[in-house]
C-alpha cells in the first residue's frame, strides 16, 4: 500500500511537516494505539504522570527459553525522544521551532485525536520530542487513549512520553548529559550543523526516505515490532519499514573503515538481563532528529536495553565522536510496550521510496542545483 | 540509479554473487522427497530455517524465470519454472504482450530498478540475500535490497485485505506442512515485476510459497503462482536456495535509493 503518495506531496515543506503529515494519515490503524486504553494497564501513564489511578501493576519480566528477557511484541518510540529536536526548543537556531514548541504540548495534544480519529495536529507530532513536552508528556497518555481510542492523536503524543525523565521530575529531553541537553558539538561541528538549519533542511533523511541510523531510529514517529530469537533481536518500524538487524551473540564489529551502512554494523551482548549493543561504521547521511542536529560519521553508539517489567525497558546511550563531539553524549528514556489494547494489531506496510516524488525533485528537477550544492554532503 | 542496479548484476555474472562463495545448485529439487531432518527450534517441534539465505549465482530466474534467451543484462538460461514441462509462462495473449512490452522498456520501466519493492515472489528470487527469522506468531523475512522486510502471520488464519488493500510485498499467511514452511500471500500490487525480463502479473495474484531444508546449509524453494486475469493456469517454480555459513553472517544494506542519489549529486 502506498501511503506515501500523500506523504510524498507534503515532503518539500518543511522537517517538521513531516512529522505533522504522518499524524494526519490518521484513519490507518497504526497509530494512536500505543497508550494505554480502559481495561489495560496505564502502565505508561501510571509512570508518566502518576495519575493512572486503576493501573494494574505491569507483570513481571518475560523470558525466552533461554533465560533472557523476551523482548517480544510492539514498542513505542523512546521517550523522552528527540524526533522533533534532540534538544531543547530554546536552542540557538533551532530550524524547526514550531515543532519544537509542539513537543512542549506533546502530552495534552493526544485529547483531541477525538472519537472520530480525526487527526490530533501539529503539536501532537512534538510528543516525544525535547522541551518541555517531554516532563509533562505522561499525562497526555490517559486522555488521548480514552477519548482519542483509536484515533491519531495518542500516538507519540500519549502513554510513551512517561518514561524515566518525567518520573525523575527533571529530565528535559532524551540527553541527560551534558547537563544543558545540547549536543556536545565541538565548534566547528555546531557550526555546521547551524549552517544545515539556516540553508540545508533538504539534507532531512526522512525527507529521503533513509534509515534514521542509531539512535534516532529508537524515536522515529511511528511503533515498532522487535522480533527477538535466542541469536537476533530485530527492531522492525512501521515507519518506512526501518529496521535493525541486531545479533545477540557478542560476535566483534566486521566492517573496515570504509564500510558504512545507515544502521551501522550492530553487535550485541548480554550482561545479565541488560542487552549492551554497541554500533559501529554509520553513514554520514543520518541526523540525531528531523531539526539539522546532524550525526558526525565516525560515532559509536553503545546502548543498554534493560527491561524492567513486561511493559517496559529503561533504554540508555552513550554516543560518542573522536571528532565533532566534545565528550561522550549520554541518553536515557523509556520504551514503553504498545498496542497492548489490540491483540489483533500487525503493523502495515509503509512505502516510502515507492511514493517519494521529492526523489527527482531533489536529483534532477532542481536543474543541476543538486549537484551544485551536492544534495546529500553534510 | 539504473547503472548502479545494472552495475551490481555485471558483478553478479562475473563472480556469482560477490562475496557469497557457494556450490553448484541441483535445479528443481524435489522438496517433498528430502529426507534431510532440519534442526529444531527450542521447542523441539518446528523447523528451525534461520540464517541468511541467498539464490546462487548459477541459477538465472532474477533474468528471466522462463526458459531464456540472453540479452543486454540478461543472462541465458532455463529459468525455474518447473510446471508448465515447457518452462514457460502460461500468459493469456495480452499477458504476453505487455511482457514484450516490458521487454523492451525494461532499462527504464523496471520497478527493481526505481528501487521498489519486488513483491513475491521475485523477493526470494531476485538475487538479493534474505534473512529469517521464526517466533511461533510470526516468521520475518528481512532482504538486503532496500531493507525490505516480509511478515509471515503463523498465527492468523485468514487473509484480510483482499479486494479492499494491496501491498507491494502482499500479505502473507504461513503454516507448517510436515517439514515445510508454506507462506500464502495474496493483496499483491499490480506494479511489481517477477524478473528483469518484464515478466508480471495483476493484482489477482496469489502465491504459495514452499520452503524445505534439504542440507545443512541448502532448502527447497517452490512457488506456485495463480492469477486468472495474466495467466491461463498456474505455474510453479522451483530453485534451491544456499545459506550463508560464515561465521557471523551478516545480512547488509542495499540502499538503492540512496546510491541513486548520491550517483546524482556527483558524490
Amino acid at each position: 500500500m502506498n501511503k506515501n503518495k500523500f506523504l510524498g506531496s507534503m515532503m518539500a515543506v518543511a522537517a517538521a511537516t513531516v512529522a505533522v503529515a504522518i499524524f494526519v494519515m490518521g484513519p490507518l490503524p497504526m497509530t494512536g494505539q500505543q497508550a494505554p486504553a480502559k481495561g489495560v494497564p496505564a502502565v505508561a501513564a501510571d509512570k508518566g504522570g502518576g495519575k493512572g489511578k486503576d493501573a494494574t501493576p505491569p507483570g513481571p519480566v518475560p523470558r525466552l527459553k533461554n533465560g533472557k528477557p523476551d523482548m517480544n511484541g510492539y514498542w513505542g518510540p523512546v521517550a523522552p525522544g528527540g524526533n522533533v529536536n534532540i534538544e531543547p526548543a530554546q536552542a540557538k537556531g533551532g530550524g524547526a521551532p514550531g515543532g519544537a514548541k509542539g513537543g512542549g504540548k506533546g502530552g495534552p495534544g493526544g485529547a483531541p485525536g477525538g472519537p472520530g480519529g480525526a487527526p490530533g495536529g501539529a503539536p501532537v507530532a512534538g510528543g516525544p520530542g525535547a522541551g518541555k513536552g517531554a516532563g509533562k508528556g505522561g499525562p497526555g497518555g490517559a486522555p488521548a487513549a480514552v477519548a482519542g481510542g483509536a484515533g491519531p492523536g495518542g500516538a507519540p503524543g500519549g502513554g510513551a512520553p512517561g518514561g524515566a525523565g518525567a518520573a525523575k521530575g527533571k529530565q528535559k529531553g532524551v540527553i541527560i548529559d551534558p547537563e544543558d541537553a545540547r549536543v556536545p558539538y565541538t565548534a566547528a561541528a555546531r557550526a555546521k550543523s547551524d549552517e544545515i538549519i539556516a540553508k540545508r533542511m533538504f539534507l532531512e533523511p526522512e525527507l529521503h526516505c533513509f534509515m534514521s541510523g542509531v539512535p534516532h531510529n529508537m524515536w522515529v514517529q511511528f511503533n515498532s515490532q522487535i522480533v527477538h530469537t535466542a541469536d537476533n533481536l530485530v527492531i522492525m518500524w512501521e515507519f518506512m519499514h526501518s529496521r535493525r538487524i541486531i545479533p545477540t551473540d557478542g560476535r566483534p564489529h566486521q566492517f573496515p573503515g570504509q564500510v558504512r551502512q545507515f544502521q551501522g554494523e550492530s553487535s550485541g551482548k548480554w550482561e545479565g538481563d541488560t542487552l549492551v549493543v554497541t554500533t559501529k561504521n554509520q553513514t554520514d547521511h543520518t541526523w540525531f532528529d528531523t531539526s539539522g542536529h546532524y550525526a558526525p560519521k565516525d560515532i559509536e553508539v553503545v546502548e543498554r536495553f534493560t527491561m524492567i517489567n513486561a511493559n517496559q525497558i529503561s533504554y540508555e546511550a552513550t554516543v560518542t565522536s573522536p571528532t565533532e563531539l566534545t565528550q561522550p553524549m549520554k541518553l536515557s528514556g523509556m520504551i514503553s510496550r504498545a498496542n497492548m489494547n489490540d491483540p489483533t494489531y500487525e503493523q502495515m506496510e509503509f512505502a516510502c521510496i515507492e511514493g517519494n516524488q521529492d526523489l527527482s525533485h531533489y536529483t534532477e528537477t532542481a536543474g543541476g542545483k543538486a549537484k551544485e550544492i551536492g544534495v546529500l554532503k553534510q | 540509479m539504473k547503472t548502479r542496479f545494472y552495475g551490481m548484476l555485471t558483478l553478479a555474472l562475473v563472480g556469482g554473487c560477490a562475496g557469497w562463495v557457494l556450490p553448484a545448485p541441483v535445479q528443481g529439487q524435489a522438496a517433498a522427497k528430502s529426507k534431510y531432518k532440519a534442526p529444531r527450534m527450542d521447542d523441539k517441534k518446528t523447523p528451525n530455517l534461520q540464517g541468511v539465505w541467498t539464490v546462487d549465482g548459477w541459477d538465472t530466474s532474477r533474468y528471466s524465470l522462463e526458459w531464456h534467451n540472453g540479452g543486454t543484462g540478461i543472462r541465458p538460461g532455463k529459468g525455474s519454472i518447473t510446471d508448465p514441462a515447457d518452462g514457460l509462462i502460461p500468459y493469456t495473449p495480452a499477458g504476453r504482450q505487455k511482457q514484450q512490452a516490458n521487454f523492451k522498456a525494461r532499462f527504464k520501466e523496471d520497478p527493481l530498478g526505481k528501487c521498489y519493492m519486488t513483491g513475491v515472489p521475485r523477493f526470494v528470487t531476485g538475487g538479493f540475500p534474505f534473512q529469517i527469522f521464526q517466533t511461533p506468531k510470526y516468521i520475518i523475512l528481512a532482504s538486503e535490497f532496500t531493507h525490505m522486510l516480509r511478515y509471515v502471520y503463523m498465527e492468523r488464519k485468514e487473509h484480510q485485505y483482499d479486494g479492499a488493500l494491496d501491498f507491494w510485498n502482499g500479505d502473507s499467511l504461513g503454516h507448517w506442512e510436515g517439514d515445510t514452511l508454506v507462506v500464502d500471500t495474496t493483496a499483491n500490487n499490480a506494479q511489481t515485476w517477477l524478473d528483469l525480463s518484464g515478466n508480471h502479473h495483476s493484482d489477482q495474484l496469489k502465491v504459495v510459497e514452499r520452503f524445505t531444508a534439504t542440507s545443512a546449509n541448502t532448502m527447497s524453494y517452490t512457488a506456485t503462482l495463480t492469477d486468472p486475469v495474466t495467466y491461463t493456469r498456474p505455474f510453479t517454480i522451483s530453485i534451491t536456495l544456499h545459506k550463508n555459513a560464515d561465521k557471523y553472517p551478516q545480512l547488509m544494506e542495499y540502499e538503492c535509493h540512496a546510491y541513486a542519489e548520491e550517483d546524482a549529486s556527483g558524490q
